[in-house]
Formats: structure tokens, sequence, C-alpha cells
């Protein structure tokens, strides 16, 4: 009985332990009060005074009511009667009703002016669009403002650090929602619907979300990052994406262009001479759409951001943005074109995600020389 | 022929309808339209034209009925019994608001015809309303003769619909008072605003909760004073209107233009299946 009892006791002080310590991750890419940015900082400064208060008021009643349930348990000699019971304390009373009051109108209006603050969009801030499909996300630039976008991504959306980016936030299947903690609060992504957002990164690096509304099957494996590169690199980024895919000269690459138009045109653009524009009829999913791979190989990642792209020449996929292009993960993409559906959860019957193509070994090497020809 | 009170009624009555075919000339009536409520041409102005034809035929009416029933003066209502004595007025029971809000339902529904229809149907319900009240006053009037028994019987029978209804329309006017207010401040008046209206109604709660011994008639002085606020600051907001509020456009060549399509993001293949029949 002892034993049980201290067994008990131990549970109970380690528990806390335990969780303070799960605290102190040091990897922790979707840690929301790690702001790296204006936007997700005018929420920290809100949620930190708001959490000291609320972490007050916590210990202040726990205390409270552990020194009442010390003080007044039932004793050996107790005979029965109740303490004094106190009613109609007038001054108590007017106390415990002002002192919230006032702290909830603090929090509000805090809450209020930091809504207020986070609806602003600066004027001339770049415009992206971002659209949620199951289960991936679409980034639309629209770089000379005439009304179509020139440059379509998928997975990565890459913005210059420092500047204040317009996120038009939209669907085309399910409600979705938009998150990247660091940056900024979450948004939802509802189709028929455009909700704005704005982020700034203060300096360049990957800053990685999460979809935070159930949308599905993969909704867990359905990853975004923003890639936040310096202005020069950022002007670098823009110009390679406004061009189009060449035809490759090696002979494998070749091959696999050829396969490509073949096994992968009723869903996926590839823009240019190298591409299938000729082919491509619109993608074949409930959704209307599938990444456009005209610059696959200049992203970091893929299949809905699940996988890495790249990797360092250790072979280690935790790489920085500078160290795209060095050495593919074949790995990954070559078990991706075998069986996406056994990579992660989809419903290809239902033209919902990508089906198993029934690739052999010789095309999944083609595609894969031809993929990283695709900068 | 004529008594005092049908004088007054008869004559405003029959100058609105001479106004009434005057205004209607000059303002584009044409014919015998202005004198036959456009059944021989065209009136003119159909708003204007209304009214004063609405009020110059309701004062002809009160006029006609005054006559009938000679101002009401008692040895006139004798003579019209056939008693030599006028007949005691017993002391009224109570303050009957019918006559106003009927007034106020028949002015809805005259201004409904020519405006909009759910002012007019608005006005349907008033009447409806004020009928129904009226004939439950009248009959629970003469219910016993003790005029106390009388209120409590009728109170018995339409304070169950009263309340709740009184109930809601107060909950709808205010939110829509408040609604109106904060539509038409900025972004951080609005914030004002609201904050100062949650403020007062606290504050008027503390006051009545902390003064049990408060007279009744102060209670009803302030409800009444902050009411009268807010519908007042509710109809100017309404007439000033809502603040600019910023729309994202839609790219040109989207939709049919009657605003009624779903926004499909660009890139999308439209053509694509929505449904999936399951195999």
């Amino acid at each position: 009985m002892a034993a049980r009892s201290s067994r008990r006791w131990k549970a109970a002080l380690l528990a806390p332990l335990v969780l303070t310590l799960a605290a102190c991750a040091e990897s922790a890419p979707l840690d929301t009060l790690d702001p790296k940015g204006p936007y997700a900082r005018a929420i920290d400064q809100l949620v930190d005074p708001v959490f000291a208060i609320a972490g007050v008021v916590f210990l202040l009643v726990q205390f409270g009511l552990l020194f009442l349930a010390m003080k007044f348990r039932n004793r050996k000699d107790d005979d029965g009667s109740l303490p004094p019971q106190v009613h109609g304390n007038f001054k108590l009373e007017i106390g415990w009703t002002i002192l919230p009051a006032l702290v909830l109108a603090g929090v509000g209006a805090g809450s209020v002016f930091t809504i207020l603050d986070l609806a602003d969009t600066p004027k001339g801030a770049q415009e992206i669009t971002v659209i949620g499909q199951q289960w991936w996300w679409e980034y639309r630039y629209d770089v000379d403002q005439n009304g179509e976008d020139d440059i379509v991504t998928a997975n990565d959306l890459v913005i210059p650090a420092g500047e204040p980016i317009a996120l038009t936030i939209t669907s085309r299947d399910v409600i979705h929602s938009f998150w990247i903690p660091a940056l900024n609060g979450k948004r939802d992504a509802v189709p028929g619907r455009e909700h704005p957002l704005t982020i700034e990164a203060d300096e360049p690096g990957v800053y990685r979300g999460q979809c935070t509304e159930f949308c599905g099957l993969s909704h867990g494996y359905m990853r975004m990052r923003v890639v936040a590169l310096s202005p020069a690199d950022y002007e670098a980024w823009q110009a390679n994406q406004l061009t189009d895919s060449e035809v490759p000269t090696d002979a494998l690459a070749k091959e696999g262009m050829d396969q490509f138009r073949t096994s992968c045109s009723a869903c996926h653009l590839v823009k240019g001479d190298g591409g299938n524009e000729d082919l491509f009829k619109g993608a074949l999913q409930v959704s209307g759409a599938a990444p456009d791979l005209t610059h696959f190989a200049s992203r970091g990642v893929f299949a809905g951001g699940i996988f890495d792209l790249w990797a360092d020449e250790n072979d280690n996929l935790e790489i920085e943005p500078e160290e795209v292009g060095q050495q593919l993960n074949v790995a990954d993409l070559k078990k991706w074109l075998r069986n996406s559906p056994g990579e992660k959860p989809m419903y290809p019957e239902g033209l919902r995600g990508m089906p198993n193509l029934g690739l052999t070994e010789p095309q999944i090497d083609a595609l894969v020389a031809y993929l990283k020809t695709l900068e | 022929m004529f008594t005092t009170g049908s004088k007054t009624l008869l004559g405003m009555g029959t100058l609105a309808l001479v106004l009434a075919a005057a205004y209607g000339w000059t303002t584009g009536g044409s014919g015998l339209g202005p004198l036959s409520a456009g059944y021989k041409g065209a009136v003119g102005d159909h708003l204007g034209y209304t009214l004063l034809v609405s009020f110059g035929v309701l004062s002809v009416f009160l006029g006609l009925v005054t006559v009938a029933a000679r101002d009401a003066e008692g040895v006139a209502l004798a003579e019209f019994a056939g008693t030599d004595l006028a007949p005691t007025e017993p002391a009224p029971a109570h303050i009957a608001y019918s006559p106003v809000f009927g007034a106020f339902g028949a002015g809805l529904v005259i201004l409904g015809l020519v405006i909009s229809n759910v002012m007019f149907v608005i006005g349907l319900f008033v009447l409806l309303a004020v009928l129904i009240e009226w004939m439950v006053l009248a009959w629970s009037d003469h219910a016993t003769g003790d005029p106390e028994a009388n209120r409590a019987v009728r109170d018995r029978l339409l304070a169950p619909f009263e309340v709740p209804l009184a109930g809601g329309l107060i909950v709808v006017g205010a939110v829509g008072a408040f609604s109106r207010l904060l539509l038409t401040s900025s972004k951080l008046g609005a914030v004002v605003v609201i904050v100062v209206l949650s403020a007062g109604i606290f504050a008027i709660g503390v006051l009545f909760a902390t003064r049990p011994k408060l007279s009744p008639n102060v209670i009803a002085g302030v409800l009444v004073v902050a009411a009268l606020g807010v519908v007042a600051g509710g109809i100017v907001s309404a007439a000033r209107g809502e603040r600019v509020i910023e729309h994202h456009e839609k790219p040109e060549g989207e939709g049919n233009g009657n605003g009624n399509e779903p926004f499909v993001p660009p890139g999308t293949n439209k053509s694509s299946p929505t449904t999936v029949e399951e195999g």
C-alpha cells in the first residue's frame, strides 16, 4: 500500500517535470511563441502579458483551493458543525466583480488593437495568391500586376525577407487553413472566398507551417514552407521562375521528358519546349489542379511538403535554401514515383491525389533525370 | 350641419385633395389623371401625390365621422340616442394607445404601398396587432364592474404574447441600432463606441444593483433616456450610412456578372468532375 502511494507521488512529481522538459525542444518549427516577423511578434506581444495574467490568476485560484481544502479538511475531532458562513459582503462582491472586469477590459482592448494592426496591409506590399487543395498548397504571383499570374509554384512560398507580403488565401475543394506560426496567425482557406493575410520575415530562412483545418485523408501531411530570401536572391529566383523549360540535352532526361508527356500530362503542367503545354488540358482532379512542375527542381520539398527534395553532400536533409540543387533526394523521389498512394494517404480512384502509375524502374530513373532538369 | 370639429377635418381634407391635384399637374400629371387617381391619365410624382391624397381622404373620413357623432357632445348624443338626459361618461380605466399605434400602422401601410413591400407588410402586422389589442380591450373593459379585475383579465389573456414580442422587438431594435452605430463609425471609432456602450450598460446595471431602493420613476427615466439615446443614435447612423468598406475586386471576365457564381481560383480546370461515382 505504501509502495503504491510512493509510486503515485513520484509520478505526480515527474509528470510536470516531463511536460516542462518537453517545452524545451530545440527543434520546434511550429513553435507559436517564437516569432520571426513583425506580425507574429504583434501576436506574441499580446499573448505574453495575457498568459502572465492568466498564470497569476491560475496560481491564485489553485493555491486558494488548496489552502481552503487544507484549512477546512475533515479532522478526527470534527463535530460536524459548519464554519462561520459569510454572506452579503458588499465590498468583496464589488471587488471581485470590478477587478476581473478591468482585467478583461484590458485584455479586450489589447486584443482589438492587435487585430486592427494585423488587419492593416501596407500599401505597395507584394501580392501572392495562396490556394489550398487536397493535399498541397499552390502559390501564384502576378509579377507585372496585369491580372494574369506569371509564376505558379507549389509547397514552397518564396518571399523576400524584410518586406510585407499580402496573401490572398482561398481553396479549390474543401476548407483548409494556412498557418506559418513564425510569421503570423492562422487564416482559413475557404472555397469561393478570398481571405487576406499579411506576413513578413525578419531574416532569410525557412519557416514551416501546417494545414490546421481537417481536410481529409492527408490533412496531417499537408505542410507548407515559407522560404524567405535576401532581396538579391529573391530577384534571381523570380527571374528564373519567369523562364520556361528547355528540351534536356542528356539522353536519359530526354527519355524522361517523353515519359512525363505520356504518363503525367493528365494532371501536371511543365511550360516551355521541354514540357507538355501542347498536351495539358487541365488537371484531372476533383480540385481541378495539380502542382505545376515547370520549376520542380527549384523547390525544397515535394509531395505536399512531406519529402525534402534536396540533401547536402552528407545526405543530410536539413539543409539551407542555398544548398538546394546540390544533391537530389533520389531515394524518396523514386519511392514517390513508384507508389505515391503508399507514401501518403490519398484517394486517387476518386481523383483526389496522385495514383500509382505502375511505372517500371527504368521509367522512374528517366523521370527522375528529367525532373532534376526542371530548375 | 357641420360641427366645429368636423369643419377643421373637412377643411384639411379638402385642402389636401386640392393640393394633391395641383401637385400632380405640376409634377408631370396629365389630363384628368390627378383628379381621377390615375384612372384617366398620369398623376405625376407618385409618392407626394399618394401621401397628399391619403391624408386628404383620411381627414375627410374623420370629418364625416365627427359630423355623424356630433363631436361626441353630450346633448347631441342624447338627441341621437332619443333620450332626455345625456348619458353619464365613465372615467376611462386606462390610457388607450391603440389609436396612436393604429394610425402608425395605417401610415406604414400607405407609405409601404409607395416605398417598399417590407414597410407595407410591417404596417399590416401593426394594424393586425392593434385590431386584436382593441378587440380584447373592448371586451375586457366590460367583463366585470371592477376596472382592476378587467385589467387583470386583459393582461392574463394578452401578456403572454405581448411580453415576449416586446422583448424580441427591443432586442431587434437594440441590435439594429447598435449595428448602424458600429457600421457608420470608423474601425477605431467602432471599438470606442462599443466599449462606451458596454461600459454604460455595465454602469447602469451596477447603479440599479447597488441602489435597491431607487425610485421606480428614476429607473424608468434612466431606461427611457438610454433607449431614446440608442434609438436616436441608430436612426442618425442609418441616415448617415455605412463607412466605406473595402472589397476585393474580382478580375474581369469571371462569372456572368450577377455576382451569384462561386469564386473559382485561376488555374483551376473547371471541367474537372466535382463528384465521383463510388466504384
